[in-house]
């Protein structure tokens, strides 16, 4: 598993690209809870060169996730592969937190609530 | 995907769990899974089915072979004990005054399909199987998740598949039970609850793109609609509490198979086989990591893939021999 990161004005990009298992999920962990420490709030995962992902994968990213919301931070995950695509859908993950089609989706989306955003079909009622 | 090792060496084994989900006769394509742990040699601790699911689990614990389970299925699975109408039940769903209609109703009558689980289980009890099974119901009254543990097999197996309003509830311990469908469809919670290191859940699916037309077709839409959000749900909590790997696998199928097509088996079985292929690695990877993550047993002697002992076998660390169970019931 290797992380890529890029950082542009408030926002820090990672870009997860390998194996995402029991074999490299506390090392993953221990890196992004160091990202968090260091300070970063807004968190960008492209998730397009994922190879494979299982529970130790996802529970990285959902303990990542409850961390920064704790810390009224924000986090979206975008482009999945789809191997990543089929597991957040089988596990009911996409369910729970909208998966961004697009990095600039993503970007657009995190102004909103991130990670366990509003779905795609929620509709919201404007009252006076 | 990099292909695990095969395992080489005597390792411990995490403790195994199978979860069949709903499917109906779809779900015999889990006896391609049984052929896999059977040559790999990787024992179950636990079993737990639902619905279609639940009859697989019930003649694998029961001691068939997959080959013996198709053999049965193909000989005894037939149109005419699904389609026997209970004139009083079903005009009671118009009017009260042409029939009755109330929560130990059916659409149809379950004599012929109970008495075929009755042939094939006899007296046998649920508790008697190996490795242990449980299989999921759901309280017609309350709506909540009822899993039998023990009682008899034949009754337990109708209850998990009494497909409501379709079938009767069956009634157990004076409680109205009917199939495991509405409320864990893919019951791997309970697999988590009872301490199953590695689940391997098998989730039958109808990718189905026609528009359905019809009362019935519309309504098992309605459910299997619901049913894939209730599953999903349930993955998700089931992943958050669940300490190792669940290994998720769907068995696609692109059109509707009815119970009672039994002509299908050779191909439901070809679908399983198809997908256990495509998740073999995943299956074993899960094993493999549960067992390098645990402190290793004594030196052992190495085995290879050529001698028949090799693979992967149970040894357990004995600090009080007398307390041990058997682990090697699978």
């Amino acid at each position: 598993m290797e992380v890529i990161k890029e950082k542009s004005s408030e926002m820090q990009f990672l870009h997860l690209r390998g194996r995402l298992d029991h074999e490299n999920a506390q090392v993953l962990e221990e890196s992004l809870s160091k990202l968090i420490e260091n300070g970063a709030r807004q968190l960008i995962i492209d998730c397009s060169q994922i190879e494979f992902i299982n529970n130790a994968g996802l529970r990285v990213l959902l303990g990542l996730a409850k961390k920064i919301l704790d810390l009224e931070g924000r986090i979206a995950l975008h482009s999945p592969s789809l191997q990543a695509k089929e597991t957040f859908d089988r596990t009911g993950f996409s369910m729970v937190s909208r998966i961004y089609d697009t990095r600039e989706e993503a970007i657009a989306g995190i102004a909103g609530s991130g990670l366990f955003s509003a779905s795609r079909d929620e509709r919201h009622i404007i009252s006076n | 995907m990099n292909k695990p090792e095969l395992p080489t060496a005597i390792r411990q084994l995490p403790k195994i769990g199978i979860v069949l989900g709903t499917g109906g006769i779809k779900a015999m394509a889990s006896l391609a899974l049984f052929e896999f742990l059977a040559e790999q040699k990787i024992p179950v601790d636990l079993m737990v089915g639902c619905s279609g699911g639940a009859l697989a689990c019930a003649m694998i614990g029961s001691g068939c072979t997959p080959t013996e389970v198709r053999d049965l299925g193909m000989q005894k699975l037939q149109k005419s004990l699904f389609s026997q109408f209970d004139y009083s039940s079903l005009l009671g769903i118009f009017s009260s005054h042409l029939g009755n209609f109330d929560k130990t109703s059916g659409i149809l009558k379950p004599d012929r399909w109970r008495g075929a689980l009755q042939e094939y289980f006899g007296d046998k009890k649920l508790e008697q199987l190996r490795p242990r099974t449980l299989l999921q119901t759901t309280d017609i009254d309350t709506g909540e998740g009822v899993v039998l543990t023990k009682g008899p097999l034949a009754e337990a197996v109708y209850a998990s598949c009494a497909f409501f309003p379709a079938f009767p509830p069956a009634k157990i311990d004076g409680r109205y039970l009917c199939d495991g469908i509405y409320s864990a469809p893919v019951p791997v919670v309970e697999a988590i609850k009872r301490k199953m290191d590695v689940i391997i859940a098998l989730d039958f699916k109808e990718k189905v793109r026609t528009e359905p037309k019809g009362f019935f077709s519309c309504f098992y839409r309605h459910i299997d609609n619901t049913m894939r959000t209730l599953t999903r749900s349930q993955m998700f909590l089931s992943i958050e509490m669940h300490h190792h790997e669940i290994v998720i696998i769907e068995v696609d199928f692109d059109h509707t198979i009815n119970p009672w097509d039994v002509h299908e088996l050779p191909a439901i079985v070809e679908c399983g086989h198809k997908a256990i292929e495509l998740h073999k690695s995943a299956i074993l990877s899960a094993i493999t990591s549960f067992s390098r993550s645990k402190a290793p047993v004594a030196e052992q002697p190495v085995g290879s893939i050529a001698d028949p002992n090799a693979g992967f076998r149970r040894t357990t660390i004995l600090r009080n021999p007398a307390s041990v169970e058997s682990k090697n019931s699978g």
